[in-house]
């Protein structure tokens, strides 16, 4: 009986010391609250992506300062942010004092939780996602990369626009934040300085709310949770007046029912082409270049994703032959046999650090996709130089363009030069990574990642580069995975730069530089 | 921080029949009476984070960091056997399982995850033989059945092999 008891303790103590090590895991970029490096008072003369002007939205002129209403208002958060409950403490935290980034990381997150290809049925045909009637499986959307560029370019574009219009009333009423009307009143995130009318915190939640429910309508409910506990911490936090938060939100919708307008036209409908379509894209590759790519999975899919996503309309770039690439080394050819030894050496020798690379940058099924991927440096980026929102809609804004003209781009030379993948074309070729279904020439993956390091580039010049490094490792990522030829890797670099430099030249006119 | 995984196994229990006073070895052991053994075990396993080679990753919600929290387990087992023909021939027949205590579900075309809720119960059963011309040589063979799973498959699982046992001092 002596002997047990300090066995006992032994075994209780080694029982906290693993459940102690077993610390949090972050769940989202943890950051402190802080002040805007610039405020940017001339941003409302800034060049808009869509809309002509920022005075095209209107909203309706403040009350003084003075008027019972306000003072109203007023009062109202001062009663409410005196003293919070632990929940509106945790609320205020957490949407902080860019909330751009917490809906940045929402967008990601339902990409990846809907970025799960579809099964097929019993008689070996594959079903298809309906916008119509998305909670039918395969549920809409089927988030991949082609998809989570789209989305995320809506989505930044908007906000800048908003912002900028947003940006406009906040400097033409000048209605100061009510911590300086009345200095007692309590504040939980930085006195930023900004008029408070309209806010900007209810513009970004307005405008993520419309955008997101369109592109991922089964998450409608939780996105307006998400919103309505955004808008009433800006009142908790003693930041803006319920006036303040209904005039932003209502230029935020009417800015993103314009986004949305532009993308019910923009050919995405029709990416996702029938059957028939796909095989004459497949034939006419076979007629032109005397190769095509074909699906290798059991039961084969038919049509490979979205073979019309190269028609989409494009932002920056004046069209896809700007930048479409030169065909691919045929089958055969000395510089295709040369990238096959390659590719058979690698597999043959993996280091674990060319592995290590690969599934740092798989970015596949049931992730954020590499469009996410560069978001979420980008949201680094953003806090590590303080952006005030309207500079962070900026950055996602011309990343997101850049990245889904890039998608387009790529997907364009994908399926004109539809050529086969190394799995396809090499016999009993294994690979560490599944292979996309869409053909192989130019990699997905180096265009998004080099377009969007242009662009990340440009706006953060000691940034540079690490970001174009990081791109390179992407690149390299997919022939170490077995999955691309180095030449669909590097012409990718190079077309992602073309594309993303379209990018840079129109935001070094756009008066934001 | 690397992987930090600890087990404590827990010999629920541990009853050979007739004679369990042989250490290790009681299986071979039994001369003497029927022959009828059983055995028990049962263990709780108390698992830590692995390290997986990205930094973002989707269980029902999104985590940035390479670290994923495994789920604790518990695994228990029972076997019941015989030794026949003179300690020549073992027959025996098993059931064991793993319940995690939490986790999550692989969705519908989705990869397995480390940390999913891995649970089964299985039923098996193995033969061992020793030839009585050449000393020490015999064959094994075993199977097992997963009868009930959640995140892991169905399955059948047989094996064979050939078996020496030589004395090293």
């Amino acid at each position: 009986m002596k002997k047990i008891f300090p066995l006992l303790i032994i075994f209780a103590s080694a029982l906290l010391f693993f459940q102690s090590c077993e610390k949090d895991l972050p769940q989202q970029l943890d950051y402190e609250a802080y002040e805007f490096a610039t405020l940017d008072e001339d941003g409302g003369t800034w060049n808009p992506v869509l809309l002509n002007a920022p005075d095209q939205i209107g909203i309706p002129t403040p009350g003084a300062i003075t008027d019972p209403a306000y003072l109203t208002e007023l009062a109202a958060v001062k009663a409410a942010s005196a003293q919070l409950t632990r929940a509106q403490d945790a609320a205020v935290r957490y949407w902080s004092s860019n909330s751009l980034i917490r809906w940045n990381e929402i967008a990601r997150e339902l990409t990846a939780k809907y970025n799960l290809t579809p099964a097929p049925n019993a008689d070996g045909t594959y079903p298809a996602p309906n916008a119509i009637n998305p909670g039918q499986y395969p549920l809409f959307p089927f988030s991949h990369p082609p998809y989570a560029c789209r989305m995320l370019a809506y989505w930044g574009g908007a906000q800048y626009d908003a912002l900028m219009v947003n940006w406009h009333y906040k400097y033409q009423f000048n209605r100061p934040a009510p911590y300086t009307v009345d200095a007692s009143i309590t504040t939980h995130l930085p006195e930023n300085g900004l008029p408070s009318y309209p806010s900007e915190g209810a513009t970004i939640a307005a405008v993520s709310q419309v955008i997101l429910s369109a592109m991922f309508p089964l998450e409608k409910d939780f996105i307006t949770e998400k919103a309505a506990e955004h808008k009433s911490s800006l009142i908790w936090a003693g930041m803006n007046v319920q006036s303040d938060i209904v005039a932003g939100d209502s230029l935020g919708r009417a800015v993103a029912a314009i986004f949305m307008n532009r993308a019910k036209t923009d050919g995405m409908a029709n990416a996702q082409t029938p059957r028939p379509i796909s095989d004459s894209l497949s034939n006419a590759a076979q007629a032109r270049w005397g190769w095509h790519w074909e699906n290798l999975e059991s039961p084969r899919r038919p049509v490979g994703i979205t073979p019309y996503f190269g028609r989409v309309k494009l932002w920056c770039v004046p069209n896809v032959e700007a930048v479409r690439p030169v065909p691919p080394p045929a089958p055969g050819s000395p510089e295709f046999l040369t990238a096959v030894a390659e590719l058979q050496d690698i597999a043959d020798n993996l280091t674990t650090e060319q592995r290590k690379i690969a599934n740092f940058w798989a970015d596949g099924l049931g992730t954020y996709t590499p469009p996410g991927h560069w978001n979420r440096f980008a949201a680094d980026l953003m806090v590590k130089y303080r952006e005030n929102p309207l500079r962070s809609a900026r950055t996602f804004a011309y990343l997101n363009m850049a990245i889904m003209d890039a998608g387009i781009s790529c997907w364009d030379a994908k399926y004109y030069y539809h050529y086969p993948r190394p799995a396809g074309a090499i016999p009993g070729f294994k690979t560490i990574l599944g292979t996309p279904n869409f053909p192989s020439y130019t990699s997905g993956h180096s265009t998004f990642s080099a377009a969007a390091a242009t662009v990340l580039g440009h706006i953060f010049p000691a940034e540079k580069a690490r970001a174009d490094a990081w791109a390179e490792e992407a690149a390299l990522s997919r022939i170490y995975a077995g999955i691309h030829y180095r030449f669909d890797s590097e012409v990718g670099i190079t077309q992602g730069r073309a594309v993303g430099n379209y990018s840079v030249e129109v935001a070094k006119l756009d008066g934001g530089e | 921080m690397g992987i930090c995984t600890i087990e404590f196994r827990i010999p629920a229990l541990t009853t050979c029949l007739p004679d369990s006073a042989q250490g290790f070895k009681p299986c071979r052991q039994y001369q003497t009476g029927s022959g009828i053994y059983v055995r028990g075990q049962g263990a709780f396993h108390l698992r830590g984070n692995c390290v997986i080679e990205r930094d973002y990753y989707y269980t029902t919600q999104g985590f940035y960091t390479d670290e994923v929290d495994m789920p604790d387990a518990i695994t228990y087992g029972a076997v019941a056997g015989i030794w026949l023909f003179n300690n020549s021939l073992k027959i025996e027949a098993s059931f064991d399982g793993l319940k995690s205590l939490g986790g999550f579900d692989i969705r519908r075309q989705d990869a397995g995850f480390p940390s999913n809720k891995m649970n089964f119960t299985r039923v098996g059963g193995g033969l061992q033989y020793y030839f009585p011309f050449v000393k020490g040589f015999g064959v094994v063979a075993s199977g097992g059945y997963i009868l009930t799973g959640r995140n892991v498959g169905q399955s059948l699982a047989l094996s064979g092999g050939v078996t020496y046992q030589f004395g090293i001092w």
